[in-house]
């Protein structure tokens, strides 16, 4: 009888279920992908009882229910600050007393309602522990000594957690508490600049390449520093302490003017958007300042050289592109989803180590089975039109890319993590500037100030691209951004960011669909495809054949390339 | 439109516009989803495909709303409201652990739906009268909406009469399906029956939704004594414990903190 091991990571950020077995990583699903809710946060109820009906997963088979953090410690800690001034915090206690019944704290009887089994299988996983191990998964050889550095917003009170992995041993080297967080310090001005904080990050580091960090050096000196080895804030400009809603403080305010909202970032040439710009860009390089002093001080320290960099902070893929660059360090692995939403992975790691020993699964970066068993039912077939084709699908559809299409995917299994790696991805050819415009802005409704994301054969990256060569490997998730070369500013302009970088992923033999398409396309002198998740905006990538459906209706987008074949999209 | 927005032609006028758009666009946007889930989940693909244009108009619909926020926040209001798909929980328009496709029989759900499609389809007719400054083409827009929302109010109860006749004769294929509905054998009394019932449920939800405020003074009163009792506790959350050394341990595997 098959065991299982079930990590869970929820209530934060986009909540999520690893699923491991027998040393394999099986199943890894966001509770979003399957509600339609994007950013869905609440304990993943749906998908829990999706992968126990798919899996048919009996109690007898669990061997350990694995949370992503230790429910009290993160309530504790933001509790016993809002106690320290409870008059001007009372929002803040308000909301924590309110939050104790709905929290990380109901994790269990949330559980409980969908499966029964005894309370000594359900585990709890310190927060870093969870981004560490899910960072140690991602590297190239597991067997290494590491040095891990876990920075996030805030997770079982922590804010920073540097360890050391020494043969198999994980070691804490240092530790920072709340509220002094770089992760809650960049979602403060992610809020002030008009975005949604867990969402709007990626957004603040794709502005920032447009103005000039002409607050940074304030930034530094008032605002957040590194003293001691330590983060430290001074409170006085954020307001995140004190009330639940909001993050930024008055002074904060008087400081850096006006909030921004979305409408301001319409117009490029605008004074307001340079405003905005200049302050995104000041965030933006502090936190490439305040990240490049840690790992100096602890790779000094330490003498380890190989890095690894997980937490939230890690989705900064141009603070990882530094990182990796630093002379100071020989190789850096980000894991695939730095992110909490990667932490039930972390989690369910946990599990087996605790249960058995310091053992990893086998690698896969594409563990999620697509439930599209149902590929040949009535619904589909009224759905979908299958395209009957004379060669192989490999030239239908560079055919089809080379005449100005767009092509949507859902082959193989879904990847894991934040960005779509072909699987469920939107494509198109690269040097088709109006082709990749109109998925952009027209299709996608991504900010003018955001590129889209190349993909290109790991032999042709040279061509285009630089790369600190020992940290290539995060190329296969788009875990950092590359410089680009001047080839590709001239041939691709579109797929490179007004800095002069590409968010690239590399595809390799193992990504056999994608690299058979590669190769027909560079007969017609394409070697770099366009990559954007398939998802209209606001909306979780897809998950089924039926998402595929409305989410190419909605974005009036005709062709599927599935598993078994080319489909155009019928009208109902 | 599932949950009913609070929207009274005496209140409109003291809330901004953009919070009543926010709330059109998360009531539209968890019908979307809802019709989504049941299009997924019903066996018979007709039904499927009529919840899935559903779904579509839906999906529009809070678009359309979606657009409003953004316009009607040209004002100077310090107060930004955006469109945040998780909010469709903490403001209970979707239930936390099911859909209601999940939770009630295909019947039952049908007449959910006509039941509440009609009310939408007021309190936007409700909204139009406003004479609020809204631009022509918007207007327009909004007629099309309430057009739509008389034609699901309409299409749910004909669909689902429509599909019962079909699953009946269809036996051979779906026999449990149409056991369970001969069965349930609906006549027009059922279905005036669970009419009734979810007409007088959502009044008591806008009842409780309404009562806001009261609930605000009330957890002000909670949280003073909260306050009161937990300050002398309050050195014992300062769990500030740094642990050394092996992280792996079983025996604190199963340790809250
Ligand atoms: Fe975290
Ligand atoms: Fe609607
Ligand atoms: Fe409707």
């Amino acid at each position: 009888m098959k065991k299982y091991i079930i990590g869970i990571s929820a209530y934060y950020h986009e909540s999520s279920i690893t699923l491991l077995s027998e040393n394999k990583l099986l199943d890894y699903i966001k509770e979003e992908e399957v509600t339609r809710v994007k950013g869905d946060y609440k304990f993943p109820f749906q998908t829990l009882k999706l992968i126990i009906n798919k899996y048919k997963i009996k109690n007898s088979q669990i061997e350990a229910i694995v949370f992503y953090e230790k429910p009290f410690l993160g309530w504790s800690a933001i509790t016993y600050n809002a106690l320290s001034s409870p008059i001007k915090k009372w929002k803040m206690v308000l909301n924590q007393f309110q939050k104790f019944w709905t929290g990380s704290l109901s994790f269990s009887s949330d559980l409980l309602k969908i499966i029964k089994i005894p309370k000594k299988k359900i585990f709890y996983c310190p927060h870093h522990i969870s981004h560490a191990l899910n960072g140690i998964y991602f590297t190239s050889n597991q067997k290494k000594n590491f040095l891990i550095f876990v920075i996030d917003g805030i997770g079982d009170g922590e804010t920073m957690s540097i360890f050391k992995k020494i043969n198999n041993e994980i070691i804490t080297e240092k530790k920072c508490v709340y509220p002094h967080s770089i992760g809650l310090f960049y979602s403060t001005f992610t809020q002030f600049l008009g975005f949604n904080v867990n969402e709007g990050e990626s957004k603040v580091m794709g502005l920032a390449s447009y103005g000039t960090p002409i607050f940074k050096d304030f930034i530094l000196n008032k605002i957040i520093s590194i003293k001691n080895d330590e983060i430290l804030i001074d409170e006085t400009w954020f307001s995140f302490t004190s009330e639940p809603e909001r993050s930024y403080s008055e002074k904060f305010e008087n400081k850096f003017g006006k909030p921004g909202k979305l409408i301001d970032y319409s117009d490029f040439k605008s004074d307001e958007f340079a405003r905005l710009a200049n302050i995104a860009a000041s965030v933006q390089s502090a936190t490439e300042e305040l990240i490049k002093i840690l790992i100096a001080i602890f790779v000094k320290k330490t003498s380890i050289k190989n890095i690894i960099f997980s937490g939230g902070v890690g989705l900064n893929s141009r603070v990882m592109q530094i990182v990796s660059e630093m002379n100071e360090i020989e190789e850096l692995t980000v894991p695939a989803s730095p992110g909490d939403a990667g932490s039930s992975l972390g989690a369910a790691i946990y599990g087996n180590m605790v249960l058995s020993n310091f053992k990893f699964p086998e690698f896969e970066l594409y563990p999620g089975k697509f439930y599209n068993e149902n590929i040949q039912s009535n619904i589909f077939k009224r759905l979908f039109k299958k395209i009957e084709l004379n060669n192989g699908i490999e030239d239908a559809v560079a055919d089809l890319i080379q005449k100005g299409n767009i092509i949507a995917t859902f082959i193989n299994q879904r990847e894991f993590g934040p960005r779509a790696l072909g699987s469920r991805s939107l494509i198109c050819a690269g040097n088709q500037n109006k082709v990749v415009e109109k998925l952009n802005i027209e299709i996608k409704k991504r900010e003018k100030f955001r590129p889209l994301a190349p993909m290109i054969r790991d032999e042709n990256f040279d061509k285009y691209f630089s790369c600190a060569n020992n940290s290539k490997h995060n190329l296969l998730w788009m875990g950092m951004t590359v410089d680009v070369k001047e080839e590709m500013i001239n041939k691709y302009p579109k797929a490179v960011h007004i800095d002069h970088t590409s968010r690239v992923q590399i595809i390799n033999k193992y990504n056999d669909l994608f690299y058979s398409l590669l190769l027909k396309l560079e007969q017609k002198d394409v070697d770099i495809l366009i990559n954007t998740s398939f998802n209209i905006a606001g909306d979780p990538m897809v998950f089924d054949f039926v998402d595929c459906y409305t989410n190419m209706k909605r974005m009036d987008i005709q062709y599927l390339l599935a598993d078994n074949g080319l489909y155009k999209i019928n009208s109902i | 439109m599932f949950k009913i927005v609070n929207f009274k032609k005496r209140n409109v006028k003291g809330l901004p516009l953009q919070k009543v758009c926010l709330d059109f666009a998360l009531a539209e946007f968890s019908s979307a989803i809802e019709m989504l889930y049941a299009s997924k989940k019903v066996d018979n693909p007709n039904l499927a495909i009529g919840f899935l244009k559903h779904s579509l108009d839906e999906y529009r619909h809070t678009n359309f709303f979606k657009k409003l926020i953004v316009e009607s926040d040209k004002s100077n209001s310090k107060e930004v409201l955006k469109f945040v798909p998780r909010l469709v929980y903490s403001k209970g328009f979707i239930n936390e652990n099911r859909f209601l496709f999940d939770k009630m029989k295909i019947n039952e759900f049908s007449v959910f739906i006509g039941v509440n499609e009609m009310q939408a389809l007021k309190i936007f007719e409700k909204f139009r009268d406003q004479n609020l400054r809204l631009e022509d083409s918007i207007k327009r827009e909004l007629d099309n909406i309430i057009k739509e929302e008389s034609d699901h109010s309409l299409n749910t109860s004909s669909i689902f009469i429509n599909n019962l006749s079909n699953l009946i004769i269809d036996e051979e294929k779906h026999s449990r399906l149409a056991l369970q509905f001969s069965k349930k054998n609906i006549k027009k009394m059922k279905y005036k029956l669970l009419y009734f019932k979810y007409l007088i449920s959502n009044k008591l939800r806008h009842f409780v939704a309404n009562s806001e405020f009261t609930k605000k003074i009330l957890s002000y009163i909670i949280v003073f004594f909260l306050i009161l009792l937990t300050f002398p506790l309050k050195f014992a959350l300062n769990t500030k414990t740094i642990s050394n050394g092996f992280h792996l341990d079983k025996n604190d595997a199963n340790l809250i903190l």
